[in-house]
């Protein structure tokens, strides 16, 4: 039980970090989204062979996290949860593209090796961008500039309920658990015949709890149109926060940085 | 003050929750809400705040009828603390979970601020402000979820079953606070010593209607009024 609940502690631990004050934490979230957005369309637009000019991009996640003090570990450990997605979708590669791309200290690397690095790190950077991105906004105030944008009511919506009620979700799972554990002391586990029961029975109690939490926020003046909050002015910094951002980006994206390499090795 | 004018509130399913109810509950007074499991006292509370809508009577806060227009002022008017406080703190901080109301008020950030260190100081929790609710014990889950409701700057509160999963010290400190809020109060609960320290009034619910309404100390100690209500009378 404790650990489930440390664990549930662990999930919104970067949504913590939100709150720290940093200059990249003071930023407009408007900016901060369309860096994010930016950042994600350029690395997928790439080639998937194309690691070598991906490799810059690296700086963009390196440096918001050293301006913001966001600890490595905690992005670091979350990207891990991810990782086995992303071999999956590029193993099949290293079967398939057994074609040579270069050689490496006598090694045949082949294309589909690149090309599973290439998904590997791809995968590594947007997931790092979106983590980053909560790791110095509140939720609150990115689901808020999404209305702003005029993204469907209903998507954020059920965007932030998601988010809430993974506690929620783990927390019944959890009680459930252990009273059902209690109650079978020869067996170790949930036993498959049961799972489907504690399924239902978990999915009827979340909803049940989900829609006390749900009326307990409408008690205190929520709703979805007033979640839009005030529209904030841009200042002068968060238009130097974003050219500070995006013109390199647009740069690397445009200039074929292989040249560079080949001068600077 | 809350006015409530003869509101009858039915499930879907066709039970009838509460029928006919008439009660009015003034600035600054008390009242305990007894009965039995199911008696509507719960339903009762959510009906005042709009969650539950009666389908006839009248309900209206500071003379505010309550209505579609009306509802967000009711809400901002009678604050609700639900009887399991993981209900209500549900934001990765303290501070977000008081925040939460004020910000949908739409108030600026510094005004957000301000009444959130106003509501925590005010019930001695200022020092929670930055952790998260997961690591509270059950006795500070309760002030903060009174918190939360505190910074909406109600007139009236409304609470169900406060006492609920308290430890006795949780539960004296609960019963002090509540005593220095100059607030007015519905509370429904099952602890009739509670009730009696908190509340002058008390009003007896059975199935659904005003069994009782008078002095509390009065009340539950009546053996045969509170056995016909299904609760046992305080000795």
């Amino acid at each position: 039980m404790a650990d489930i609940r440390s664990k549930i502690a662990d999930i919104y631990s970067l949504e913590q970090l939100s709150l720290k004050k940093s200059w990249v934490h003071d930023r407009h979230p408007l900016v901060k989204l369309a860096s994010t957005f930016l950042f994600i369309i350029l690395v997928v637009s790439f080639d998937r062979y194309e690691l070598a000019r991906l490799a810059p991009f690296i700086f963009y996640p390196v440096i918001l996290m050293a301006l913001s003090e966001t600890p490595w570990p905690i992005v670091l450990k979350r990207f891990a949860l991810t990782l086995p997605f992303c071999l999956f979708a590029g193993i099949s590669n290293v079967i398939f593209e057994r074609k040579t791309a270069f050689i490496l200290m006598g090694l045949n690397i082949s294309v589909g090796v690149v090309s599973l690095f290439s998904i590997v790190f791809r995968a590594f950077l947007c997931v790092t961008a979106v983590l980053l991105l909560i790791a110095v906004t509140p939720m609150s105030r990115i689901t808020a500039q999404l209305r702003r944008l005029h993204l469907p009511d209903i998507f954020v919506t059920l965007f932030e309920m998601l988010y809430r009620y993974i506690a929620v979700l783990l927390g019944e799972a959890s009680t459930m658990y252990t009273a059902y554990m209690l109650r079978s002391t020869e067996f170790k586990g949930l036993q498959m015949r049961h799972m489907g029961s504690f399924a239902g029975q978990l999915l009827i109690r979340s909803y049940d709890r989900a829609e006390r939490v749900y009326n307990a926020m409408k008690c205190r003046g929520y709703d979805s149109f007033a979640a839009r909050g005030k529209k904030k002015r841009l200042s002068a910094a968060d238009y130097l926060y974003l050219a500070a951002t995006c013109l390199p980006l647009i740069a690397l994206r445009i200039i074929d940085v292989r040249a560079a390499y080949s001068i600077v090795f | 003050m809350i006015e409530i004018k003869n509101i009858s509130v039915t499930y879907p399913d066709g039970t009838s929750a509460i029928s006919d109810i008439s009660l009015a509950i003034g600035d600054g007074e008390s009242a305990a809400l007894i009965g039995a499991n199911g008696a509507g006292k719960t339903t009762l509370l959510l009906s005042i705040v709009g969650v539950l809508p009666a389908e006839r009577g009248l309900i209206s806060v500071d003379g505010i009828e309550l209505g579609k227009k009306s509802l967000s002022e009711v809400r901002r008017r009678v604050g609700m603390v639900f009887q399991d406080p993981d209900d209500q703190l549900f934001m990765p901080l303290i501070y977000d979970d008081v925040a939460f109301g004020p910000r949908n008020l739409g108030l600026s950030e510094e005004a957000v601020e301000k009444r959130v260190d106003a509501a925590l100081s005010s019930l001695g929790i200022a020092h929670l402000r930055d952790r998260s609710s997961l690591r509270l014990s059950g006795g500070e889950k309760r002030i903060a979820a009174i918190a939360t409701v505190l910074a909406m700057e109600p007139t009236m509160m409304i609470f169900d079953e406060p006492t609920a999963f308290l430890d006795p010290k949780a539960r004296r400190n609960l019963i002090n606070l509540l005593r220095r809020l100059p607030h007015g109060k519905l509370i429904a609960t099952h602890d009739l010593s509670f009730a009696e320290e908190v509340c002058p009034r008390a009003i007896l619910l059975k199935n659904g209607r005003i069994f009782a309404d008078g002095r509390t100390g009065e009340l539950i100690r009546d053996d045969r009024l509170m056995d016909e209500c299904g609760v046992e009378a305080l000795r």
